[in-house]
């Protein structure tokens, strides 16, 4: 398994970049972070694009409309901001979060924008009408909600109370997993039948979405601290997941053993992975304000 | 302790009939100025400059009447070369920067000690010698306890020998101690003795024609005779006996009282005889401190509850243990064991004691171990005592509970797990019920303290998505049946989903339908007689 950093992109101010994300095309990378800057960068040259800023606290969170005019950001001001990309003014500004937003994410149509926040409540906003307030507020997690995903007629929110909800909008139910430790980030599987579950323990499990088993383990990372995502490449073939011991690690996700760890250039706690959605690359973003692009071949 | 008024001086004893104690006040000092003329009552400073200046008036002079400045106004102080003047210390000190005012508090507030000599200070007040050879000042406390009449040296504290009588060992009444009854009540019946039965009065009570006011009630009536009216309250207090007899007082009817011969002989408490009719029956010799033998148990019977084995031992193994390790064994171990033997004296098999639980053990300590109640009703304190007695084995705390409320709360306490991770890695949860988590805890490796991811099976519950929502993702509003679930009652919407109209023809189809009434009868109706 050959893994090699093929771009390193750094920021001056060397805060931590908490998130990033490619569009739908994987030309375009998108991150934010502790300096409250949204970076717009070209992902195969690193080139940077432009910057948003709007914010006036740190940034937890990005999501990009399918067709990439739009973008959403969230964080510490509570705010969930809608940008638009070209002229980079913020469209619309949904708020009645009580505490830091730690996630958003819009569905398929991108009509609905959902966001999770310390507060322990999903808000659901609506995006095509003008009403300032949610258009439903879901109650249900015990602690604060770090991070929502949305397929098809389903909305599955993790919380750091362990237990991952998935809001079935069709049939009117709710599923609940209890895992025994917080939960900091979801990816789902482009089928939506299973998705990787980040816990704030030294393993990523994969959880079936539709029977609630546990699928596989991919143990070996260390994480007591930060929110560290992980992801599965676009084949769905590896698992990759940042560590704070300051490396990336790889696992083959049928068989679930460790292929390989990489050290970031500085030791630097990976806090954001996520794979381009085509190609076999997958971009990180470190505690110390760099964004690192990476290729991996298997062999 | 009225004679050292006399030493104040006569004069201010005259002008102050009224003061008793302390120091008499200059009443001169507050009197206000009504009586002056108004020239006579403007403010002035010490200087007998006014203190108000003119805009008070109506005039304007703001400014200079405040001593600001000088009569010119602020003009600032002359340019003057300091080329020579190289090296000086110009500064203002602070004489410059305070005005008038500024003085006046500094002087107010300028503390003047004296410089005492340390010697004089220690010497104490009851040598008399030596008070006299030492510093004539006193201080206000002196001052005014000699104002009190204190002779300057003795302080008398009073024994309790003062306060309380002497009391023997025994006390037989039901009075508090010290307690002195009251005698008026003996007085007044030597009174209504000596006074004549006046014929029964048996208006007590004016009607309501009569008028209390228009008979000739005199207001400077002295009131019945003085002579009639004892002088002082307790002069019949000699006769009390001073150790006073317990007299209980029965009633013995006319007719056992002829028959039997009993001689009603004792007095009561108060020393008067008994009251008619009724006898004595308690004396001191009576009432002795008896101890009473036990009731005998029954050959054969077992208690129940174990006596603490030895509290000694353990107690010592507690105390000779040198590290907390140690002692919470010597502590906890016992405990233990002492459960222990308490389940097998109940004679309960396990299998008697998993019975009557309806969640298990473990479950329940989870869910106390949280400390918040997923309830805020009544049901707390219910919830709270149905996982207490699951903890505790105690299965008749829960008799009184409603089915109902037991199975709910069986629900809450599955569902109410703790959330620190440690907590949950201490405590495994029961095994062989899920083949879901057995196949999760084999694929985990080489962690030690984990023993399973999911802490509970998968739960479902209802969501109720608003109507737009469902729109937005092109979804038909869901049709959710009301089956016993999970979530608590009181999170469940009062209203049921499918009973809400869709649209608003539907709403208006949902009207029952009206009562035919013809135009007619409805005019009769309203307006019709009735």
């Amino acid at each position: 398994m050959q893994v090699n950093l093929i771009r390193e992109i750094h920021t001056k101010e060397k805060e931590p970049i908490n998130v990033v994300k490619y569009n739908s095309t994987g030309n375009y990378l998108l991150c934010a972070g502790n300096d409250r800057i949204i970076r717009l960068l070209n992902s195969k040259s690193g080139a940077y694009i432009r910057e948003y800023m709007a914010h006036s606290y740190e940034i937890m969170d990005l999501d990009i409309v399918a067709d990439s005019t739009r973008f959403a950001s969230c964080g510490g001001d509570r705010f969930v901001h809608v940008w638009d990309v070209s002229t980079g003014k913020v469209i619309r500004k949904f708020g009645s979060h009580l505490a830091r937003v730690n996630t958003v994410r819009y569905n398929e149509d991108s009509s609905i924008l959902a966001s999770g926040s310390f507060d322990s409540k999903v808000r659901l906003w609506d995006c095509r009408s003008n009403s300032s307030g949610p258009v439903q507020v879901l109650n249900e997690a015990k602690d604060s909600v770090s991070t929502i995903d949305i397929i098809e007629d389903k909305i599955i929110a993790g919380s750091t109370d362990g237990n991952l909800r998935t809001y079935d909008i069709r049939n009117g139910k709710i599923f609940t997993d209890s895992f025994t430790h917080p939960i900091t980030s979801i990816w789902t599987s482009k089928s939506g039948a299973f998705a990787l579950v980040s816990v704030l323990h030294t393993s990523n499990h994969l959880l079936d979405l539709e029977t609630g088993d546990i699928l596989k383990s991919y143990s070996g990372k260390q994480n007591t601290n930060y929110r560290l995502r992980s992801c599965l490449d676009c084949m769905e073939r590896f698992v990759i997941s940042g560590s704070e011991d300051g490396k990336i690690l790889l696992w083959d996700m049928e068989a679930g053993e460790q292929l390989s760890s990489i050290p970031t250039p500085n030791k630097s706690i990976v806090s954001d992975i996520v794979s381009h959605p085509s190609s076999d690359h997958f971009a990180a973003t470190t505690t110390h304000g760099d964004v690192l692009v990476y290729q991996y071949d298997k062999t | 302790m009225y004679q050292s008024n006399r030493k104040r001086a006569n004069k201010e004893l005259d002008r102050h009939p009224h003061c008793i104690y302390g120091t008499p006040v200059h009443l001169e000092a507050y009197q206000n100025s009504h009586n002056l003329p108004v020239w006579k009552q403007a403010a002035t400073d010490e200087r007998n400059r006014k203190r108000f200046h003119g805009a008070f008036t109506g005039g304007f002079s703001a400014g200079y009447y405040n001593s600001v400045g000088s009569k010119e106004g602020w003009q600032p102080k002359a340019w003057s070369s300091s080329k020579t003047d190289r090296g000086q210390k110009i500064g203002l000190s602070l004489e410059d920067i305070m005005d008038e005012e500024d003085r006046n508090d500094q002087e107010m507030s300028r503390v003047y000690s004296f410089q005492e000599d340390t010697l004089e200070k220690s010497i104490p007040l009851d040598d008399p010698i030596l008070r006299e050879l030492g510093p004539k000042q006193t201080t206000i406390g002196e001052k005014i306890l000699r104002n009190f009449g204190w002779n300057g040296k003795d302080f008398v504290v009073s024994t309790a020998k003062d306060f309380y009588e002497a009391e023997d060992s025994a006390k037989y009444n039901i009075h508090g101690l010290g307690y002195q009854q009251d005698q008026t009540i003996n007085q007044q019946k030597i009174l209504n003795k000596d006074l004549k039965k006046k014929p029964g009065n048996h208006a007590f009570g004016l009607g309501v024609a009569v008028d209390d006011n228009e008979e000739d009630e005199d207001p400077y009536n002295l009131g019945p005779p003085k002579s009639r009216f004892d002088r002082s309250i307790n002069s019949r207090k000699k006769n009390t006996p001073s150790i006073p007899t317990i007299g209980k007082h029965t009633f013995v009817s006319k007719k056992s009282r002829l028959k039997s011969s009993f001689a009603p002989s004792t007095n009561c408490m108060d020393g008067l005889p008994a009251l008619a009719g009724f006898v004595v029956i308690y004396s001191p010799e009576t009432i002795t401190n008896q101890w009473f033998p036990a009731p005998e148990v029954p050959e054969g019977w077992k208690s129940r509850f174990s006596s603490s084995t030895n509290p000694v031992s353990h107690a010592s193994s507690f105390h000779k243990s040198t590290n907390t390790s140690e002692r919470s064994e010597a502590l906890f171990d016992s405990e233990k064991n002492n459960q222990d033997n308490q389940g097998t004296l109940s004679h309960t098999s396990p299998s008697d004691e998993q019975e009557w639980r309806i969640i298990d053990l473990d479950t329940a300590k989870h869910a106390l171990s949280r400390k918040d109640n997923p309830y805020n009703d009544e049901r707390a304190g219910m919830y709270e005592i149905f996982l207490k007695a699951h903890i505790q084995d105690m299965p008749k705390l829960l008799t009184e509970m409603r089915t109902t409320h037991l199975s709910e709360f069986a629900q809450t306490a599955s569902l109410y797990r703790p959330m620190s991770r440690n907590l949950s890695m201490r405590f495994t949860s029961s095994s062989g019920d899920n083949p879901r988590n057995a196949i999760a805890i084999s694929e985990t490796t080489d962690q030690a303290n984990d023993t399973s991811i999911l802490s509970m099976p998968r739960q479902i519950s209802d969501f109720y998505p608003n109507r737009l929502l469902c729109k937005r993702f092109h979804v038909r509003a869901p049709e959710i049946k009301h089956e016993i679930s999970p979530i608590l009652s009181s999170e469940r919407p009062s209203i049921s989903y499918e009973a809400l109209p869709k649209t608003v023809d539907e709403s208006l189809s949902n009207r029952p339908p009206q009562p035919k009434v013809s135009p007619e009868s409805l005019f009769n109706a309203i307006f019709g007689d009735d």
